[in-house]
């Protein structure tokens, strides 16, 4: 019997204990399509894909895959490989030590008369790596590549193993905008080939430039299915969380007060340079650039985890040097970072106790930490940044994303910062959270905060920065502010274009 | 010219193993006398083909991302058994014996780390008390041998090398084919350099840890036998305290990694030759050889430190640059 | 009453700190054979305070060096230790050259009140082990120290970026794990009077044994002194019955070996059991 469709997902149920992951999900998927899979954080994309993968397996019996027009139940991940439904996942899965070629072959390396044919590895790999344009010495470990070939070698790898389906999770958090048209560029090609692509993105922006079709989950539920040429960003975000989003970034209306923090002439070997600039209380300072500009080198300079080879830190008016995090936060600064698993949360302990770390030195009681208030903080900040959490004592392994650069926020809020810088603070995070969060910033802008907000989405920092500064190369190449923050000059900036001056409030 | 010397400063950059070797062989030759001899070079290679085994096996435990501490009792365990069984039930079922129990260290081993998932540390470390105990519990004192033949073999040499070299040299060269040749081999690498991926690429990770465990334990079974054939005897106290601290020695002084994925054989085989040459230098200074862990010990932290910073400075942060900026601002 | 004599318990706390830490230290062996050998020796010198104070003093700096290199360089402790452990031994050597070391004209000093004394009924020893105990568990669980060092033990970078200087935390860590063992060597010498080379020997896996057989978590975070004590207690009893019971010093490291195993696979039975009870995968 002729299909039309590649992939049927019907009724598809999967529970963990005390949570229904997805609820009776249909997914349809013709071949050459793009699909995208939106949906808030839990809402249940990944775990619908890794059903589909073979990593979980549906409920009893009532779910059914149907997968080139037969009944199939993928067990174990190498069944769904072997079928040619390839998942590239979004933390990279990729051995660093290894080659290239290596690990676009990774588990399925070519024998001959029972030994690895190196030979033929390489070719192969040279083979595809030619059929998506990357350049890369098949030979070359991988740990020494950049990030962004990194990826590539990822999709290579799941053309390599002949996906017929390829399940892309997040696939441009790390990318550049070139490498993103590269990369769209790509998948156009697989489209042609024959190749379905399931797309998992926030970035709605991208869903609409490169989908066909999207499907919205909301709470384990299908909640939408559109076809992307025929709808908006507006209605498919609507499918998502049951309400619009008008007035998506607030700008906070905080009249600049006194200056707070000046920086001259920063530099640190190999990462930035000359960096120059100020922040007043009451001021949202954005900081944007491609990745790997060295935005996050130099506020990692500022709090001291790092240090400048020169230049000079005015704090306050009074200059000073920070050589280490304790030092910081005696001065009142808080730093959100970026990686909020590894650099953010100590995920093996309580939502209480993490939400306490900084703040801990000034709650003693008679030599002994107040434990009361501890609690109180956790209340407080629950509260006011509308943490999702069962309680003050679950640990915050388990909680969602959002509710999880919630506490590290709180965390920092606790102890009532002058400065809070934030690295990339909602990157990953569904569109609900997002908006608290930023909702949240303007409102400490306005209560006096200055703030420092790296974000490498032009939407976000176009909506939320009073003044802007954009880095390049380790660089500071304009400096923005008012009427003069809007994509083309950012642009113009970032890519070193001449401004067309006859046009300059062009957006 | 200036090529060459780029090339071999490459080299010796990736494979630190190297300069260690020389410097350590130059100095040696250079400040002690009767150092730079055939027969003393003989005289070292004779002395370190048991403990060669032992990191050779090691080595690919620690290329998995794992240690085992119990070798050295295991080794001790085994050439009691050895010289003990052989009047009981003939030399060859005692010798195989031995072997089939370090297989089955191995593979309890692999299992209870992969299975139960218990730490390798507490695993390994278990095995060790466990292991001194029966060996103590089997004998008190030292097991006189009595197969002549026995202890022929590994008096006999080859082409002017002691046959237990030739054995050592055998298990470096077919571990080292394996580690490049099979796939098992591979999937060591992609395991210990990167469990997670190797899982979703469709690699028995737990096989393959649980192999290495039974070829590491294996490897200390032959050389427990190698002991007893050289000693023509056995003492319980064989590989205690510190086999195991040598074996994990050799390997990370020569370059493999501790935390897996890298390294490979020859790296280890430089690292052994380098310690036997050191324990050698202080015989020949006359050194008590109270000293031999004090100098290991400095080696250890030494190649530790080196490690770290060599290390970081052939591969990039994690921060990728863009390609095509301004060459000042690249790292190296 | 003996059992708690054992010197194991005094290393304890220490050890506990340094495992909480997410760190080993394997050198506590042999750092207790110095100090028992160098405090009888300098006692037959230079008297019992100076040569506590000496004591002391090198195990102070052997846990500073220990700490520098783990907490400042980022090197592994497991490493690091191992090879502390073969300098300390070698040193031990070097200063008893070679011999027993046995205390001398000791009778009458004072010294030896420390190791053979009585409280009351209770001996001195045993008092000092209580309270040393109890001291370093309120520090652990109620101070800001002990808070800290809980969280670096458990994602350090993060409680660097949390203004936590973990690596100050970590060195002490490892400065107190040299000072607390060379004490417990001057606790061993005036029980005991006389010290062989190897008097620590496989001290520091027993250690680590009752440590973790007192929950705390092999790669840092969590655990508890008290709990630590208990566990060495239990391992102590189950030695001491193997000796009652007439059978050999081998029976008892089988029995450790088996011990732990059972201990930690159970432990991890119950924590993954935590785990799955609350709350599930998330997606």
């Amino acid at each position: 019997m002729e299909n039309e469709y590649i992939l049927e997902m019907r009724h598809i149920t999967k529970s963990f204990p005390g949570v229904t992951a997805l609820d009776d999900v249909d997914l349809k998927l013709r071949p050459g399509e793009v699909l995208a899979l939106c949906g808030e954080n839990g809402a249940g994309k990944s775990t619908l894909m890794k059903v589909l993968a073979g990593i979980y397996q549906p409920d009893s019996d009532k779910g059914e895959i149907y997968y080139q027009g037969q009944r199939r139940i993928f067990k174990a991940p190498v069944e769904a490989k072997q079928a040619g439904i390839i998942m590239v996942f979004q933390e990279l899965s990729l051995v660093m030590d290894l080659s290239v070629a290596e690990n676009i072959y990774l588990g399925s390396l070519p024998l001959k008369h029972g030994r690895i044919d190196w030979k033929t590895l390489y070719e192969d790999a040279r083979k595809v790596l030619a059929e998506i344009k990357c350049d890369v010495d098949p030979k070359t470990p991988i740990g020494s590549l950049p990030i962004a070939q990194r990826q590539m070698v990822e999709i290579a790898r799941g053309i390599a193993l002949g996906a017929k389906i390829l399940i892309l999770d997040e696939p441009t958090s790390s990318l550049t905008d070139k490498e993103k048209d590269v990369f769209f560029e790509n998948i156009r090609e697989l489209k042609q080939k024959g190749t379905s692509v399931i797309y998992i993105s926030h970035k709605m922006d991208e869903i609409m430039e490169i989908s066909d079709r999207a499907m919205v989950l909301r709470d384990g539920k299908a909640s939408g299915d559109f076809a992307t040429a025929n709808t908006t960003i507006d209605e498919i975000i609507q499918c998502m969380i049951g309400r619009s989003i008008s007035n998506y970034y607030i700008k906070n209306k905080a009249q600049p007060g006194e200056e707070l923090l000046r920086v001259e002439g920063l530099c640190r070997e190999g990462q930035y340079e000359d960096i120059s600039f100020s922040v007043r209380r009451g001021e949202i300072v954005g900081l944007y650039g491609l990745v790997g500009a060295g935005r996050t080198e130099i506020v990692e300079s500022l709090f001291g985890i790092t240090r400048p080879s020169r230049g000079d830190i005015y704090y306050k008016g009074k200059k000073i040097q920070i050589r280490n995090s304790v030092q910081a936060v005696r001065h009142k600064m808080a730093f959100v970072p970026e990686n909020r698993k590894e650099q953010g949360l100590v995920l093996g302990e309580t939502c209480r106790k993490n939400i306490s770390l900084v703040k801990l030195p000034w709650i003693k009681k008679g030599g002994f930490v107040d434990t009361a208030k501890t609690f109180e903080i956790y209340e407080e900040y629950r509260h006011k940044l509308k943490i999702n959490a069962a309680s003050s004592e679950q640990l915050t392994a388990q909680l969602s994303g959002g509710n999880q650069q919630k506490i590290v926020l709180g965390k920092w809020l606790a102890i009532q910062p002058d400065l809070l810088i934030l690295d990339e603070p909602t990157r990953g995070i569904d569109i609900g959270a997002k908006a608290d969060i930023h909702r949240f910033i303007s409102q400490l802008a306005e209560e006096g905060m200055a703030v420092i907000l790296i974000s490498s989405e032009m939407p976000e920092i176009i909506g939320v920065s009073n003044r802007l500064l954009c880095i390049r190369d380790g660089r500071i190449c304009a400096q923005l502010s008012g009427e003069d923050i809007n994509e083309q000059r950012i642009i113009n900036a970032i890519m070193n274009q001449p401004e067309d001056r006859s046009n300059p409030a062009a957006s | 010219m200036s090529n060459l010397f780029t090339w071999i400063t490459e080299k010796f950059r990736k494979n630190t193993i190297i300069p260690i070797f020389l410097i350590v062989f130059l100095v040696c030759s250079f400040f002690i006398d009767k150092f730079f001899s055939l027969g003393n070079f003989v005289n070292i290679l004779g002395q370190n083909a048991e403990k060669g085994i032992l990191a050779a096996g090691m080595t690919f435990v620690i290329l998995n991302g794992y240690f085992d501490l119990s070798v050295g009792t295991l080794m001790g365990l085994t050439s009691c058994l050895t010289v003990g069984l052989t009047p009981v039930i003939g030399l060859i079922p005692s010798i195989l014996l031995a072997l089939c129990l370090g297989a089955a260290v191995g593979l309890i081993n692999g299992l209870l780390v992969t299975k139960l998932k218990i730490n390798a540390f507490i695993v390994t470390l278990a095995g060790m008390t466990i292991f001194r105990g029966i060996t103590y519990m089997y004998t008190q004192q030292t097991v006189r041998g009595s197969s002549k033949a026995f202890y022929e073999l590994s008096r006999g040499s080859f082409l002017g090398l002691p046959n237990p070299v030739w054995i050592c040299l055998a298990f470096i060269l077919l571990g080292q084919a394996v580690l490049y040749f099979t796939r098992h081999g591979r999937n060591t690498y992609a395991a210990g350099g990167n469990m997670s991926s190797a899982q979703n690429a469709g690699i028995n990770v737990d096989r393959t840890v649980i192999l290495n465990f039974v070829i590491c334990s294996f490897c200390a079974a032959v050389a427990g036998v190698m002991y007893a054939s050289k000693f023509n005897s056995a003492s319980p106290t064989l590989g205690w305290p510190d086999a195991h601290m040598l074996a994990i020695a050799a390997v990370v002084l020569g370059g493999t990694k501790l935390s897996g994925g890298y390294g490979n054989m020859f790296y280890t085989l430089g690292g052994l030759c380098t310690l036997g040459m050191i324990n050698n230098a202080m015989n020949l200074l006359k050194l008590s050889s109270y000293y031999n862990t004090l100098v290991m010990g400095i080696i250890l932290i030494i190649v530790l430190y080196m490690d770290i910073v060599l290390r970081e400075q052939s591969v990039p942060s994690k921060r990728a640059n863009i390609p095509g900026a301004p060459k000042k601002l690249q790292k190296e | 009453m003996s059992t708690i004599r054992t010197t194991k318990i005094r290393i304890a706390p220490n050890t506990t700190y340094v495992i909480i830490g997410g760190n080993f230290d394997l050198s506590v062996g042999s750092i207790l054979s110095f100090s028992t050998v160098l405090v009888i020796q300098l006692f037959n010198i230079i008297g019992p305070v100076a040569a506590m104070l000496a004591v002391v003093f090198m195990g102070i700096l052997f846990g500073l060096i220990s700490g520098l290199l783990v907490g400042y360089l980022r090197l592994n402790s497991m490493i690091v230790t191992l090879g502390m452990m073969g300098i300390v031994q070698a040193l031990t050597y070097f200063v008893s050259g070679g011999k027993n070391s046995v205390l001398k004209n000791a009778e009458t000093s004072w010294f030896l009140q420390i190791g053979q004394g009585f409280v009351g009924f209770i001996p001195t020893l045993v008092v000092i082990c209580l309270i040393t105990v109890a001291i370093f568990e309120i520090v652990l669980k109620r101070t800001v120290f002990g808070s800290q060092l809980m969280s670096v033990g458990g994602n350090q970078i993060a409680s660097r970026f949390s203004g936590v200087n973990d690596r100050k935390l970590v060195t002490l860590t490892f400065i107190l794990s040299g000072m607390m063992t060379a004490i417990a060597g001057i606790m061993l010498a005036s029980r005991v009077g006389s010290a062989q080379n190897a008097i620590g020997e496989g001290y520091e896996m027993d250690v680590i044994a009752g440590v973790i057989l007192g929950g705390a978590s092999l790669t840092g975070g969590s655990g508890s002194v008290v709990k630590a004590f208990i566990g060495i207690l239990i391992l102590r009893v189950l030695d001491n019955g193997f000796v009652m019971m007439g059978l050999p010093y081998s029976t008892q490291w089988l029995a450790n070996g088996l011990i732990i195993l059972v201990v930690v696979c159970v432990d991890l039975q119950s924590k993954r059991a935590k785990i799955q009870g609350k709350g599930g995968g998330k997606a």
